[in-house]
């Protein structure tokens, strides 16, 4: 489709979403369903995006190409009665986001069929899905919080729950590597394939599992993973600690009475990890400290320790980067005001350059009456600025606004960012927004924008600006320095469009 | 009431002597400029689109009309200073009276350079709506007199001149007018020191700029205020914009933008005073922090944006 014809279309469907309803077609209204069970949904998306982009990378920018992108999605769910579940979507057009690469013609994007029974048995299989999760809690391998691979794969899962407190689930999944083939390549790079075998057990306070994996990683090619993982009861607390090491080769090489290469004799009095390989991570945390007092309110403590050695290759493929940490969490909770104070002190030991720092960081969260809350951060580590944030949150039914201010403070060269963002709600169709950016102290950035919504089947942002916003929020809060923005003058029309249920 | 209005009286006179007072000092050559000004932390904070806006003593220096929305007899006092010890370090009194209709208000300022010049702004002036709407339109007009001091160390070109400490005194006048034709929406139009003479200091001459602005503002449900100000100073023009926001607590989020620097600042309200902080960068790498308090002592119930 030609740029000029793209707009016009644009202009007539804007047109036609933006004109009041009649009674007939109220706000909101889904299509009728194709079959009582089932769902489905039209999905057309388009963005015409203007830049004066500097391009640091102008080949990994589909969109300094072609300015006008859009998309037609179609995706269905078949639901019925016994627990099976169909999903498959399809997408035509040019794929919106920049991390991915244009790509012409209809095709089948991401789908799955799934089967549960009674929250005892499980299956899935998925094509281009993310979200797949292991069984343990601390190692970033298999944490039961966080997907084992950010990319979408395809492969198998299949859970059983045997008796209630024992459990077995397998995930086979491959990836398509260096889909688009743009970027740089990364360090260490994740794996094409893996697969995970797990198996747990809980009882009461009790919980004890294992892991088996196999991978592919660029970095050490085939290598399998073993981890065990256990949670006990000790006093009002408990423990819970892992343990994993991954080898490079087959499960051959993973035999013999060391499994985890553990070796005491290693350990010295500046380097009490050593007795842990460098192809293993533990991880070890108590939990459940904590005191509670009517007039003082609550105290907790989180002591943990984590180790991950410098060739310990996770399910995923990545290669660690080799840390020691031993941290302390400290919580205070108000007796009657919603304030919560946490302070973390950690000692942490970067073996990739060969540097020991401490880091005491500390956090008030207040939450006020009307929707109000702040957030106030400072955070100290040895060899490095220290970083004082205080971030105010107002939301309400016609307006959000949250400032953020930073400090990273060195003495006379200390720099001060900013970051404000705002929406206020024009009646129930019209949102007018903006953000203001000052980066340390230096270069100042806007954006504004106009969304409009239509019977929740139509949105449309309009917005321009100095820069294009995209999280400076969590950037200023939580990272630990401030990363600079593409500074680029902007002009970009989004409009979405849906039909259909879902 | 005459002892009410020696009391007053005594704080106009003391403000005045605070303000153009010669102080000892040392330093070399003529400014190129006269710079002197009444801190505004909420004009400060809005990225300086504060003409249209008001709800603020301050408005005296910016728009005279912008009183009337000021909140009566109002005690104020305000400081910034540029960070990284660079100086400036501005500060300054105000206060307002409400009187057969019309407010009346007096402010002064002092600025300090790092080169010991010194810098005095004085104004007085008064504000009365001129017409006003049931539901809260007005048509106001303000006027000022607008008096500034410098005072510097001065070397002659002369070689048989010896230093010494010049000081001068200029008066000018300001005026405004502020239209809000609905309740929500606010127009407004001000010059500063409308006879734009400066300083003479031998055969040269210390100028000192005239300043047109006017703007527009928006103010949503008494809760959100979105403003924009044209400014000429001389011959530069300058963009500013800002909005604030009223959350539930008694706090304002304020934010603002001119020529690619941001500002942005917070205003606690406690009902019988208000506090306010704001920022602003002024160049690469060096931000101005302003401070501020209002004391009311006849607050009107009702606060108009």
């Amino acid at each position: 489709m030609r740029g000029r014809a793209r707009i016009l279309v644009l202009a007539f469907v804007c047109v036609i979403f933006a004109a009041p309803q009649s009674p007939a077609a109220p706000a909101g209204r889904a299509v009728a369903d194709s079959a009582e069970a089932g769902t489905w949904q039209a999905l057309y998306r388009s963005r015409i995006f203007l830049s004066e982009r500097s391009g640091s990378f102008p080949w990994n920018d589909p969109l300094s190409e072609a300015h006008v992108s859009d998309r037609v999605a179609v995706m269905g769910l078949w639901r019925p009665p016994g627990g099976l579940e169909l999903f498959a979507k399809g997408a035509t057009g040019t794929v919106i986001e920049r991390d991915e690469r244009p790509r012409e013609g209809f095709a089948f994007e991401q789908g799955h069929l799934s089967y549960s029974h009674a929250d005892r048995l499980g299956g899935r299989l998925f094509a281009y899905e993310r979200g797949l999760r292991g069984l343990n809690r601390l190692l970033q391998l298999v944490s039961n919080d966080s997907p084992i691979a950010s990319t979408p794969g395809e492969g198998v899962d299949a859970s059983v729950r045997v008796a209630g407190p024992v459990s077995a689930r397998y995930t086979g999944a491959a990836f398509k590597a260096d889909r688009d083939g743009s970027g740089l390549p990364s360090p260490t790079g994740g794996g094409d394939f893996f697969s995970i075998v797990s198996l747990g057990a809980e009882a009461g306070s009790w919980n004890a599992g294992l892991m088996l994996g196999d991978t592919r990683s660029q970095a050490l090619g085939d290598a399998v993973l073993v981890g065990l993982s256990c949670g006990v009861p000790a006093g009002p607390a408990r423990v819970v600690a892992e343990l994993a090491r991954s080898a490079a080769g087959s499960w051959d090489d993973l035999r013999g009475e060391k499994i985890f290469d553990a070796d005491f004799d290693r350990m010295s009095a500046g380097e009490v990890s050593r007795w842990l390989s460098p192809n293993a991570a533990a991880a070890v945390e108590v939990l459940g400290l904590d005191i509670a007092s009517k007039r003082y309110g609550r105290f907790g403590m989180i002591p943990g320790y984590r180790y991950a050695g410098e060739r310990f290759a996770d399910a995923g493929g990545e290669v660690a980067a080799g840390t020691v940490e031993s941290y302390l969490t400290v919580w205070w909770r108000h007796p009657k005001l919603a304030a919560l104070l946490s302070v973390n002190a950690a000692d942490r030991y970067d073996a990739s350059r060969e540097k020991n720092g401490g880091v005491l960081s500390a956090t008030l969260d207040t939450r006020f009456r009307g929707g109000v809350e702040t957030r106030g951060t400072a955070l100290l580590r040895e060899g490095y600025r220290g970083v004082f944030a205080f971030s105010i949150i107002d939301d309400t039914s016609l307006s959000r606004v949250s400032a953020t201010a930073r400090l990273d403070d060195a003495g006379g060269e200390s720099s001060f960012s900013y970051l404000t963002e705002a929406a206020v709600n024009i009646g129930r169709r019209f949102t007018l927004g903006g953000t203001l950016l000052l980066e340390s102290s230096a270069r100042g950035y806007y954006s504004a924008g106009l969304e409009m919504r239509g019977g929740g089947r139509f949105f449309a942002r309009a917005s321009f600006g100095s820069y294009v916003p995209v999280s400076e929020y969590v950037r200023l809060n939580y990272g630990p320095s401030v990363t600079a923005v593409d500074g680029e003058m902007y002009m970009s029309l989004y409009v979405r469009v849906s039909l259909g249920g879902m | 009431m005459p002892q009410r209005f020696c009391a007053y009286r005594r704080i106009i006179t003391a403000v005045w002597v605070l303000a153009v007072a010669p102080l000892p000092a040392a330093g070399d050559g003529i400014p190129a400029r006269f710079e002197g000004f009444i801190p505004s932390v909420r004009s400060t904070a809005m990225g300086g689109a504060f003409v249209g806006l008001g709800d603020d003593i301050t408005a005296l220096a910016v728009n005279p009309a912008g009183l009337v929305t000021s909140g009566g007899t109002v005690f104020s006092g305000a400081y910034s200073e540029l960070g990284g010890e660079l100086g400036p370090w501005t500060g300054s009194l105000a206060a307002s009276h409400e009187a057969w209709g019309t407010l009346f208000a007096a402010s002064a300022s002092q600025m300090r350079l790092p080169d010991d010049t010194i810098e005095g702004l004085f104004v007085a002036g008064a504000a009365r709506n001129l017409i006003e709407g049931s539901a809260g339109s007005f048509l106001s007009v303000g006027a000022a007199v607008r008096v500034g001091r410098i005072s510097f160390d001065w070397v002659p070109e002369c070689p048989l001149c010896s230093e010494a400490r010049v000081s001068r005194t200029v008066a000018s006048a300001d005026a405004g007018l502020m239209l809000r034709p609905l309740p929500f929406i606010s127009l407004a139009v001000a010059s500063d020191n409308l006879f734009g003479t400066g300083f003479d200091v031998g055969d040269g001459e210390v100028p000192w700029d005239r300043t047109v602005r006017y703007g527009a503002a928006w103010l949503h449900e008494d809760r959100f205020a979105v403003s924009w100000e044209r400014r000429h100073t001389g011959d530069r023009v300058t963009e500013h914009f800002g909005f604030g926001v009223r959350t539930e607590l008694p706090l304002e989020i304020m934010a603002g933008f001119t020529s690619d620097r941001v500002s942005g600042g917070l205003r606690w309200d406690g009902g019988r005073w208000r506090a306010a902080a704001a920022f602003s960068q002024e160049d690469e790498k060096t931000i101005e922090v302003s401070v501020s308090i209002e004391v009311f002592f006849d607050r009107p119930v009702v606060i108009t944006q």
